[in-house]
């Protein structure tokens, strides 16, 4: 299944707990103060990239099926 | 104003029966009692009338007061023993009223009169309005006594009781919940004919074994507890209603509730399918004998837009918010008894009521429902939206489809054996067969019509069809039709083809208007129009609904119905949409009518300005309900239709709205564009300059900023032109948006590398001042918070530009950086600005804005102390998070709660805070595991037993461990062996047992390979070096410190394959070389490994660093002895980490556990940290003096949890909690909830 991977910077605090978890599939933002990004997804499991998602504190992190998730996903106010 | 009405029942049989003197005697009483209860509630006596009243109100409330009070008085009369009791009825109704010489009069005070005419002796009766304006304003109970038939009134009235005696409601037997008895009581069926009419004459069902047998299957499903969804597809006639029918039957057999919906071809309100479920007479039964009827109403009422109010969440909020409640109600019935819900003609389906379907599918997959979908296919080539469902819900796993075949010859010949009771021959069976097409509808309505005709006769004891049907020409089914017509005389059979204009279901009040407006004279009777009718019920060609449905009687299928609308005339059809239409108009005003319905028939009527009228309020109470598909479909109808530039422009901006909803700017960018052409076309300047401004906002959500931010520009110079202030405000706003990259109210931290942040300053800088000119407070505050958050982001790109300059600015973890001058005051300001927003949401009571400005405040404050640092600013921000979605979902709640507990574990374990990690990892997975999420109860047990093993609890971590592998036996996760396996080999190396260690470790490193995952591999590998590293040092095992040097070097060739990354990997192999070199006594190599270590741990490091004590123990070791300032620096920075970690961990006794285990009291020996451990504070103390426990409920209350729900967490009862929040108000400075949130941001309690 092919995986959709993304950090809101607006969002994204720099708690770092996503590069904690998987540190090869995010990393720091360069140029920037407290921000993450996503490296390379391929070299983890999807179970942890699920986790490391779900482990941001302010939800900054999406990870999705391709594949439709929720009628309502397409909207992108509901990021 | 409120009228009330009352009269004394049975007061004539009282004066007959005991004469005129006793009658007047009570009456005298009666009069006293109810004067004295007018005067006390402050009504106006309008009309006495011997033995009622007829009194007027002001206020809603007060005549339910009232009315309590009178029913009240008379109670306590009937319970002293008078000889005659006194009874009461009471009806209540709010509306507009006329006065006139004395009395009242209008359509409110009729309709008050009747309402009390319904009530019984002791009962108060009011309408739906007077009930919503007393809704939230004081705890009247009310029970909803369903749809009435008012004298004079053209609609039905919902009318409710009014719950006055509160101890007979208590006394009164509760529905016990149906125990989950594994032998189903034989329950009577809870079949309750409502909107969908099981027809009373049906045959037995013929041949669908497979389906059947399937449903069977399923209902066993959802009888263990799982949802189970079954879609059948077929062509009309071919027996998708006979299956639901008989589905129905299989599901009452195994004590299944059942409610049938169907969708209309022709009403497609808003959200009708769930309107008809929700206030099906069926669903209502359920919910009573479930005792669930509360959450039932409040779903309806939030359907019908009656709900709380919900300021300012967006629509697609609001509509979850809607899903989910009424979610909650299905649910809730089916806990008590499972529930199987059939919902039929959903190619007619509105699109919200299917999203519905998905979403109560998607969220209750432990629920026992049972849910069947009947549908035709689609006609042409586009995917319609039942189909669609379907289909993904197939995709997901969550549905099974099926798809209706014709039936086979034999199975026609066992239908006819049903149908006419005789045997057919086989000749005749291949001949209806063929006919028919196997297409049951059509083999019935032949065997009819031939047997109608005389056509067949039994031979040798078997039907034959006679060679004259044989010989006619192949029929179709419009012939047939015909023929059955053909039997009605030619005044029923007009009758009935009105009729067919109305609707598939119809009401003999609508009939007799219509053939009044057809005829011009005196209104037929209704009992004279349904003696017409008796022919078409003989014929089957409708069917007359039981009494309690809301109407009299349906068409027994749409085929019949087409072919009888196709012989009306035009001009006729068009005078009875005209005659509906104006019905269901009259009706408006008590609320009785659909207005898409009413737009329907106007448009159809050739009353096109109505049409268009009523599509646009169509439209308008659509978006208003959150039903944006609806208003889409409104518009589209109108729009050929339209004549007036204002309607056209109109319409384009309902489109606009409906679209925006959606999310489906494209299109938007499409109907902006036709505004502009009318625009021009009118040389209306204020309409283009709306769609330009409105093209800015759907350039915005393609995500073309750029070019969002020009046509923002260019719409701001046109309203400063034109001296257009609110036009020029909305062109900031635009603006702003467009530089911010985010809409109103949801940037938090804006990053300077995506937006420029001064810009977009500017551009909300001009929106402040207009809003401010023009006094537009809402408006205000949006700004003001946008501000807050735009100055927060100015203040981070001003740390970017210093650390520029000055890389090492932060390298001093003691070091504060908001000892900065400018970093302080851009803080200061921030907060400042913040706060202002809040206070001004909180002025206009916006929960939502409330909410996000708070968080943004939380944001902003991420640098200020609270007791347990950075970890609990990001607790604040997922607690307002949760409180801020708990205002939309409740289905989702309960998880959301539980990745936030686990959130917070994971920083904590990062990052330092050791009692926090316990306590949430604690937790996070209590909630898991009473979710049944086994993978996050897996990941939350694993991280807990690594807090012990670091504290050197050895035991704990063990007892967390086999926690975490019980959850990985069930979990369908399948990671979850080398994570376990990595963990018990860090256990194993905490506890000294160097064989376990590497046992473990070796199996873990064995997994990752097999999985493929380079990133967990080089994870192990580091690990596996560390550990082996430091054990065989200790143990002075040069074996084992070779086979480590060995896991290291792999690591290091492995971490130079993956990405350029901050994974700790390379760091923590040439710590692992440090050690092995130190233990072997070649400083050398172990300096150059440490130094080498230590560059690789800063360049990762950030402002908050991780903690990876373990390796940095193991460099700090080898540095040991070297005083050179990369050594230092290197000291410096991990005694300031562990110091930090330390200082917020406020748990005393963890904090003395983690400082004597043998890593830590060496490492502090090596670093030097003794001076600064004495420093620390004994940890309960809580800001504003707070204990524990009301930090905690502090928290509670912050992530909005009720006085009762804290009462339950805490184990206190609701009166003792709730004087702790008082307290913790108090002790706060904060007089309400949001205050005390605002107050726990500020000063950094929780």
């Amino acid at each position: 299944m092919s995986l959709r991977v993304a950090v809101d910077r607006q969002r994204c605090i720099g708690a770092g707990t996503c590069i904690f978890i998987a540190p090869t599939a995010f990393k720091w933002r360069e140029k920037e103060f407290l921000k993450a990004e996503v490296l390379d997804p391929e070299t983890v499991e999807e179970e942890s990239l699920r986790h490391a998602a779900a482990s941001c504190p302010t939800g900054a992190i999406l990870v999705e099926d391709s594949g439709d998730p929720a009628p309502w996903a397409n909207d992108p106010r509901r990021r | 104003m409120t009228v009330l009405f009352s009269d004394v029942e049975g007061s004539t049989d009282l004066r007959t029966r005991e004469g005129d003197d006793v009658a007047q005697e009570v009456m005298r009483t009666h009069e006293k009692m109810l004067r004295e209860q007018i005067e006390l509630f402050g009504g106006y006596e309008v009309v006495f009338m011997g033995d009622g009243f007829m009194v007027a109100f002001g206020s809603a409330r007060k005549g339910i007061e009232c009315a309590i009070g009178i029913q009240r008085c008379f109670a306590e009369h009937n319970a002293t023993g008078p000889e005659h009791h006194i009874r009461v009825r009471i009806g209540l109704n709010t509306g507009e009223v006329v006065r006139e010489s004395g009395t009242l009069y209008g359509t409110a005070v009729n309709a008050a009169a009747r309402i009390s005419a319904k009530a019984k002796g002791g009962e108060i009766l009011i309408s739906q309005i007077t009930k919503d304006l007393t809704t939230g304003v004081r705890d009247f109970t009310f029970l909803e006594r369903g749809m009435f038939d008012l004298k004079g009134f053209p609609t039905q009235w919902q009318l409710h009781e009014v719950v006055w005696d509160e101890a007979a409601i208590a006394e009164a037997p509760k529905p016990v919940p149906a125990a989950p008895a594994a032998v189903p009581e034989p329950v009577a069926p809870t079949r309750l004919l409502d909107e969908t009419y099981v027809r009373p004459d049906r045959l037995p069902i013929v041949g669908r074994n497979a389906e059947r047998a399937a449903v069977d299957a399923d209902i066993d499903a959802v009888a263990a507890g799982q949802i189970r969804v079954y879609a059948v597809e077929g062509e009309a006639g071919i027996g998708k209603t006979r299956l639901i029918e008989s589905t129905v039957d299989a599901a009452a057999a195994k004590g299944f509730g059942s409610v049938i919906v169907g969708g209309d071809e022709e009403l497609r309100g808003p959200f009708f399918i769930l309107r008809t479920l929700l206030s099906s007479t069926s669903i209502q039964a359920l919910a009573d004998k479930a005792n669930t009827r509360e959450a039932l109403e409040r779903a309806r009422d939030v359907v019908s837009g009656r709900g709380q109010s919900e300021t300012g969440l967006s629509p697609a909020e609001q509509t979850l918010r809607v899903y989910d409640v009424a979610t909650v109600a299905i649910r809730s019935i089916a806990e008590s008894q499972p529930l199987a819900m059939l919902f039929d003609d959903l190619q007619w389906a509105d699109e919200d009521s299917l999203k519905l379907i998905r979403y109560i599918v998607r969220t209750s997959s432990t629920s026992p429902l049972f849910i069947m979908l009947a549908q035709r296919p689609d006609p042409g080539p586009r995917v319609g939206a039942g189909t669609s469902l379907v289909a993904d819900l197939e995709r997901m796993g969550l549905a099974r489809r099926k798809k209706l075949e014709r039936l086979t010859r034999a199975e026609t010949a066992e239908l006819l054996d049903n149908l006419l009771e005789t045997p057919v021959s086989q000749e005749t069976a291949a001949a209806l067969h063929a006919r028919g097409e196997g297409v049951p509808f059509f083999i019935v309505e032949f065997a009819r019509a031939f047997r109608d005709a005389g056509l067949m006769h039994v031979v040798g004891g078997k039907l034959e069809l006679s060679q004259a049907a044989r010989s006619t020409v192949a029929p179709n089914v419009q012939i047939l039709i015909e023929r059955r017509l053909a039997q009605l005389d030619s005044d029923a059979r007009d009758l009935i083809a009105d009729a067919a204009v109305i609707g598939r279901r119809f009401r003999l009040s609508e009939l007799r208007d219509v053939e009044q407006a057809l005829n011009g004279d005196a209104a037929p009777s209704e009992m004279d129009l349904a003696d017409r009718l008796e022919p078409v019920i003989a014929a089957n060609l409708v069917i007359e609904l039981p009494e309690e449905a809301s109407y009299d009687y349906t068409f027994t299928h749409d085929e019949i119905r087409a072919a009888l609308i196709a012989q009306v005339a035009r001009q006729r059809r068009r005078k009875i949409h005209g005659a509906i239409a104006s019905r269901l108009e009259a009706a408006l005003d008590t609320g009785g009518s659909c207005l898409a319905t009413l737009a329907f028939h106007f448009l159809e009527s050739g009353e096109q300005d109505q049409g268009v009228r009523y599509s646009i309020r169509t439209a308008h109470d659509s978006l208003h309900a959150f039903a944006p598909e609806e208003a889409l479909r409104a518009v589209d109808l109108a729009k050929g239709a339209a004549q007036s530039p204002e309607d056209r422009a109109e319409l384009l901006r309902l489109r606009d709205h409906a679209l925006e909803a959606l999310g489906r700017a494209e299109e938007r960018i499409a109907t902006l564009a036709e505004m502009s052409a009318l625009a021009r076309a009118l040389g209306d300047d204020a309409l283009e300059l709306e769609a330009t401004l409105r093209r800015a906002s759907a350039t915005r959500q393609t995500e073309d900023f750029d070019r969002a931010t020009e046509i923002a520009l260019e719409a701001l110079e046109i309203a400063q032109k034109r001296d257009d202030k609110p036009a020029e405000l909305r062109a900031s706003l635009e603006l702003g948006q467009a530089r911010l990259q985010r809409p109103l109210g949801e940037s938090y931290s804006p990053a300077s590398s995506e937006v420029d942040v001064d810009a977009a300053g500017e551009a909300y800088a001009r929106a402040l001042t207009l809003a401010t000119e023009i006094g537009d407070e809402s408006t205000w505050a949006a700004v003001r918070r946008e501000q807050g958050v735009i100055r927060w982001g100015q203040m981070r790109k001003f740390v970017l530009e210093m650390l520029e300059q000055k890389p090492d600015l932060f390298d001093d973890p003691t070091g504060d950086p908001r000892e900065i001058p400018e970093i302080r005051r851009a803080f200061d300001e921030a907060q400042g600005i913040l706060q202002e927003a809040v206070a001004a949401y909180e002025r206009l009571g916006d929960q939502r804005g409330l909410m996000s400005s708070l968080i943004a405040l939380a944001y902003a404050n991420i640098l200020e102390e609270t007791r347990h640092g950075h970890a609990g600013r990001l607790e604040q921000i997922r607690l307002l998070r949760r409180n801020l979605k708990r205002l939309t979902s409740e289905a989702e709640r309960a998880e959301s709660d539980a990745y936030m507990l686990f959130s917070i574990q994971v920083y904590s374990r990062s990052h330092g805070p050791l009692d926090l990690a316990l306590l949430r990892g604690t937790e996070a997975y209590e909630a898991a595991h009473a979710l049944g999420n086994r993978s996050l109860e897996l990941y939350a047990a694993g991280g807990v037993a690594l807090t012990y093993a670091v504290l050197g609890q050895i035991a704990e971590a063990e007892t967390w461990l086999d926690k975490a592998g019980g959850a990985a036996l069930v979990t369908t996760d399948s990671l979850p062996d080398r994570q376990l396996e990595t963990w018990r080999g860090q256990v194993r190396a905490a506890a000294g047992d160097a064989e376990g260690a590497t046992r473990h470790l070796e199996r873990a490193l064995k997994l990752a390979t097999e999985r493929g995952s380079p990133g967990g591999r080089a994870e192990v590998l580091s690990i596996l070096a560390v550990e082996a590293a430091r054990l065989g040092a200790d143990a002075k095992d040069e074996e084992l410190l070779a086979r480590a040097q060995s896991w290291a070097e792999e690591t290091l060739t492995m971490s130079k394959a993956l990405p350029a990354s901050d994974a700790p990997f390379a760091a923590s192999a040439h710590a692992a070389l440090a050690q092995i070199a130190h233990a072997r006594g070649d400083r050398d190599a172990a300096y150059e490994n440490a130094i080498e270590a230590a560059a690789e741990f800063k360049g990762i490091r950030q402002i908050f660093a991780f903690l990876y004590v373990e390796p940095r123990f193991l460099v700090a070791r080898a540095l040991v002895g070297f005083e050179d300032p990369v050594a230092d620096e290197f000291r410096m920075q991990l005694r300031g980490d562990v110091i930090v970690a330390l200082f917020q961990t406020s748990d005393d006794a963890i904090r003395a556990r983690w400082l004597s285990t043998p890593l830590m009291s060496e490492l502090m020996g090596m670093v030097g940290g003794s001076e600064a451990l004495r420093m620390i504070p004994s940890g309960a103390a809580v800001p504003a003096g707070l204990s524990l426990e009301q930090a905690d409920i502090l928290r509670r209350v912050m992530s909005g949890q009720t006085n009762r729900e804290i009462a339950e967490a805490i184990g206190r009862d609701e009166k003792e909690a709730a004087a702790e929040v008082t307290a913790i108000f108090e002790a706060i400075g904060a007089t309400n909830r949001n205050e005390a949130a605002t107050e726990a941001v500020r000063q950094g309690i929780v």
